[in-house]
């Protein structure tokens, strides 16, 4: 593959969950950039401050202040991310966050702790259907 | 009621006499009225008939005078002679003419003579005339050439009606070679007019002389006055008109008198028949008397007849007025004797059954009066009824205990006046509206509203009020039966409440739950994943590695038994009996302070206690684990500031002990105020920490009847409250201030129930 490494962004306020997450991607070899914050509001202030613009978050739903769902909505409000691939990672399984982050146009929910293989297969989804592919190519 | 009956009498007799005597009068005027016209008719006709027969005379005697005359004048001797004297007069002619007159004279007459047509006098029997010449004038003479003509009458000095009669003297070629002059008395005459006979003690006949100026000379004597003249025109008229009839006239005395006249033209004489009217109509007045005396003596026999009647109708009237006026006793008709079968007996009897029932119907709604009375009186509603306008008109006992209104009070108010509703329109017309809509069908459902009312001293009363209608001739009515659930509507407030803090609750478990679970799991998938990482890291050989992720996975378990720990810790706050006692909370602070030096120290935080704090009734042990928190909160999450510093202090407000931890750190957002007070819930990930401090402030605070809250502006320092209510009944604020020595701010006398005491 010649395409270039994807930038990952991290929005995860447990320590150990985040290490756990970069450990994974870093053995992933199409990822290049891994940044984390820790809640959403550094996430916004990255974005709208910053010309940073990842080709996939990774967002925890259970974040302190605001939760995923309110980071998702002002995610999605911004011009800058409203088109940004999401991946919503949790740790409570249920039908109600799927249903509920399908209206944010998320790529996929992912129940934690996410396999390296999990993650893997996500990163070759989004380079294969992703719309922009012409743009790394 | 005596005036009535007094005019009903009169009335009966005016009644009586109208019927009875106007009509008798009447008939007495129409047959005297009738009575005098057919006398006056009867003593015309015999007037007239009176009149005819003298007349009648007259002609008759004027036609005998004319024969003689003729006889006279028809002897040939007498012709013979005149002719002969008037060729030759001698006197030997002259004594035979008069010898013949002589002869003729035996006929009755005064005086014969024989003329020359010019009135010469040839021979008389009354030799006196042969000097004077007759007193003819010449157109009488002229006339008695042709036929026998009258010359005036006349009184002679006997004061006998006499007559100068002219006739001629024909030969035998009939032609006139001279007169014959009669004078004559009409003996007759007086007679006639001396005949009374039909013409009763006041009637007479009148022979006139006709002048030629239109007075009426009488000839005869008359039988009441001499030698009268007068005028009277409507004699005059009788006279000369066609038909002989009666006429009413003045006579020449001046009385009224009935009269018939008539006149002959022989003797150019007219006959009047007269009497008096006054004795013409005596029988018509002697009837109108009689008349008069009956109808008097009809009249009183009738108003005596009327009188009586109507007394023996008004009597018994009376008796049934007085019964009826009576009949509130109501066996006043037992007393009447109702036995007569006249018409008042009847309506008597009537009357009387009729009380009879009246009575019975009176009973009967007596007792439908004292049931309804009974029903209104204790009735558990309150009852009240309005007109069509919405006015009062009936307000049971239970509407005044309900509303504090008195019937008198509110009978003929607008409804919305005393029943005035706690917000909103007035809804009572609106209800009555529906209720018209609705209709009266018996069986089915009133139509129902509820309402709070503010009574009269201002109080609210919860009711349920049902209303119905009915119609009352053109008017309806309405009733509306007000049942005061004010218990029942403060349940179900008090269950809605509950339930909204039950639903409240729910939620908040709910929440709990999945916040508990994902915070517990949290570890979890720090340990499941590490291992996985461990074992990829045993496959690489990558032994470097691997001892982090096992330090990882350890304090992962930890973490997760320090959780479990401080769950256990939260939920056991509510289930372990709390022992109450009057704690001195600047005591508690030092020592706590004392017990938290370290930390305090290394934070490098300036905790300052303020003095004259309230004292706090609370668990000891609680207290201090609320405080705990508190401090361990502010130095986690307060203290970061340049010079921080946490102020520590307490005040009596609203009937609580309220105690404060002011931080100078950044602040909190409001939207995280309820937030940071639920379990599990952090601001911030970085500072370690469990999320469960401030829900364990919350929790006891809650189990002690007070509360927990902070305040906070972004940037500018954070305060948290907790608030202790005093005991239930502690309402001594001089103790408190006799404790502290200060005055209680704002104290109130507490309403907040004491919990968990033992």
């Amino acid at each position: 593959m010649n395409s270039p490494p994807v930038s990952v962004l991290v929005v995860e306020d447990d320590e150990d969950h985040a290490v756990l997450i970069e450990k994974q991607l870093s053995r992933i070899a199409v990822v290049g950039d891994i940044q984390r914050v820790v809640n959403g509001d550094d996430a916004i202030s990255l974005f709208s401050q910053t010309q940073y613009k990842p080709d996939l978050i990774l967002l925890d739903l259970n974040l302190p202040r605001y939760s995923g769902y309110e980071v998702l909505a002002a995610l999605r409000a911004e011009e800058a991310t409203s088109r940004t691939p999401v991946v919503v990672v949790t740790s409570s399984p249920n039908d109600d966050h799927a249903e509920r982050a399908k209206q944010y146009n998320v790529m996929d929910v992912v129940v934690k702790p996410a396999t390296g293989e999990r993650i893997a297969e996500i990163l070759h989804e989004l380079r294969s259907t992703r719309p922009e592919q012409e743009e790394w190519s | 009621m005596e005036n009535n009956e007094l005019r009903l009498s009169h009335k009966f007799t005016l009644a009586f006499i109208a019927a009875g005597i106007l009509p008798l009068l009447a008939m007495a005027l129409l047959a005297f009225d009738f009575s005098r016209r057919a006398i006056g008719d009867q003593v015309a006709g015999q007037l007239v008939g009176v009149a005819r027969v003298q007349t009648n005379r007259i002609q008759l005697l004027s036609r005998l005078k004319r024969d003689q005359m003729r006889l006279i004048s028809s002897r040939t001797q007498l012709r013979s002679l005149f002719v002969e004297w008037l060729s030759e007069p001698t006197d030997q002619a002259v004594a035979e003419m008069v010898q013949i007159l002589r002869d003729a004279r035996d006929e009755g007459a005064d005086q014969i003579s024989v003329l020359r047509t010019d009135g010469e006098v040839v021979a008389s029997t009354d030799e006196t005339w042969s000097e004077r010449g007759s007193p003819a004038d010449e157109a009488l003479l002229e006339r008695a050439q042709n036929q026998v003509v009258f010359g005036e009458l006349f009184l002679d000095a006997e004061q006998r009606i006499c007559v100068d009669m002219y006739g001629p003297l024909l030969d035998r070629s009939k032609q006139v070679i001279g007169l014959i002059w009669v004078r004559t008395p009409l003996r007759e005459l007086a007679s006639i007019a001396g005949d009374y006979t039909g013409l009763g003690a006041s009637g007479e006949t009148l022979l006139v002389k006709l002048q030629p100026e239109g007075t009426l000379t009488y000839l005869t004597p008359q039988r009441f006055e001499a030698d009268s003249t007068g005028r009277n025109d409507s004699l005059l008229a009788a006279m000369r008109g066609d038909r002989l009839k009666a006429i009413e006239t003045i006579d020449y005395r001046g009385e009224r008198v009935l009269a018939a006249a008539s006149y002959s033209e022989d003797l150019d004489l007219g006959v009047i028949v007269k009497i008096d009217r006054r004795e013409a109509l005596s029988p018509a007045n002697r009837f109108g008397q009689m008349a008069i005396w009956g109808v008097v003596f009809a009249s009183l026999s009738v108003v005596a007849v009327a009188l009586i009647l109507s007394g023996s109708i008004t009597r018994p009237l009376k008796q049934l007025t007085e019964a009826v006026d009576d009949f509130q006793d109501g066996d006043a008709f037992q007393q009447l004797d109702l036995s007569s079968q006249h018409e008042v007996g009847t309506l008597g009897r009537a009357l009387s059954s009729m009380a009879g029932r009246l009575a019975g119907t009176r009973r009967e709604l007596e007792k439908e009066s004292a049931f309804r009375r009974l029903v209104l009186d204790s009735a558990h509603d309150a009852i009240v009824s309005v007109n069509g306008d919405g006015r009062v008109k009936l307000w049971n006992p239970r509407a005044r205990t309900m509303f504090g209104w008195r019937e008198d009070e509110c009978l003929g108010r607008e409804l919305s006046e005393v029943l005035k509703v706690d917000d909103g329109e007035s809804p009572w017309h609106a209800l009555l509206r529906e209720v018209n809509a609705a209709g009266s069908a018996s069986g089915e459902p009133l139509p129902r509203q509820e309402h709070r009312i503010r009574r009269r001293d201002g109080s609210a009363v919860d009711v349920q009020v049902a209303a119905s209608s009915m119609r009352v001739e053109t008017q309806t009515e309405y009733c509306l039966f007000i049942q005061e659930v004010t218990k029942q509507k403060d349940a179900e407030r008090r269950l809605k409440r509950l339930n909204a803090e039950l639903k409240a609750k729910n939620e908040e478990i709910q929440q709990l739950v999945y916040t508990v679970s994902h915070d517990l799991k949290s570890p979890l998938v720090t340990c499941k994943g590490f291992i996985g990482v461990l074992r990829d890291d045993l496959e690489r050989e990558a032994y470097d590695e691997m001892l982090d992720s096992m330090d990882r996975i350890l304090r992962a378990a930890h973490r997760m038994d320090r959780l479990i720990d401080d769950l256990l810790n939260i939920s056991r706050i509510g289930t372990i009996p709390i022992s109450h006692e009057w704690i001195e909370a600047g005591e508690l602070f030092r020592t706590l302070v004392d017990d938290w030096q370290m930390q305090i120290e290394n934070a490098k935080v300036e905790v300052t206690i303020a003095e004259d704090m309230p004292r706090l009734w609370a668990d000891r042990v609680q207290a201090m684990t609320v405080f705990e928190n508190l401090l361990a909160n502010a130095l986690k999450h307060g203290a970061k500031g340049e010079q921080p510093i946490i102020g520590v202090g307490g005040v009596e407000i609203d009937g609580e002990a309220r105690f404060y931890f002011a931080d100078n750190g950044p602040g909190i957002a409001p939207e995280f105020h309820d937030k940071i007070f639920r379990l599990f819930q952090r601001l911030d990930s970085v500072v370690p920490g469990s999320g469960v401090g401030l829900a364990a402030v919350t929790r006891i605070m809650e189990v002690h009847g007070g509360h927990a809250w902070v305040e906070s502006v972004l940037g500018q320092g954070a305060t948290f409250w907790v608030a202790f209510p005093r005991p239930a009944g502690d309402n001594n604020e001089q103790l408190e201030d006799e404790a502290h020595g200060k005055s209680a701010t704002g104290a109130r006398e507490t309403t907040s129930p004491s919990r968990g005491v033992p």
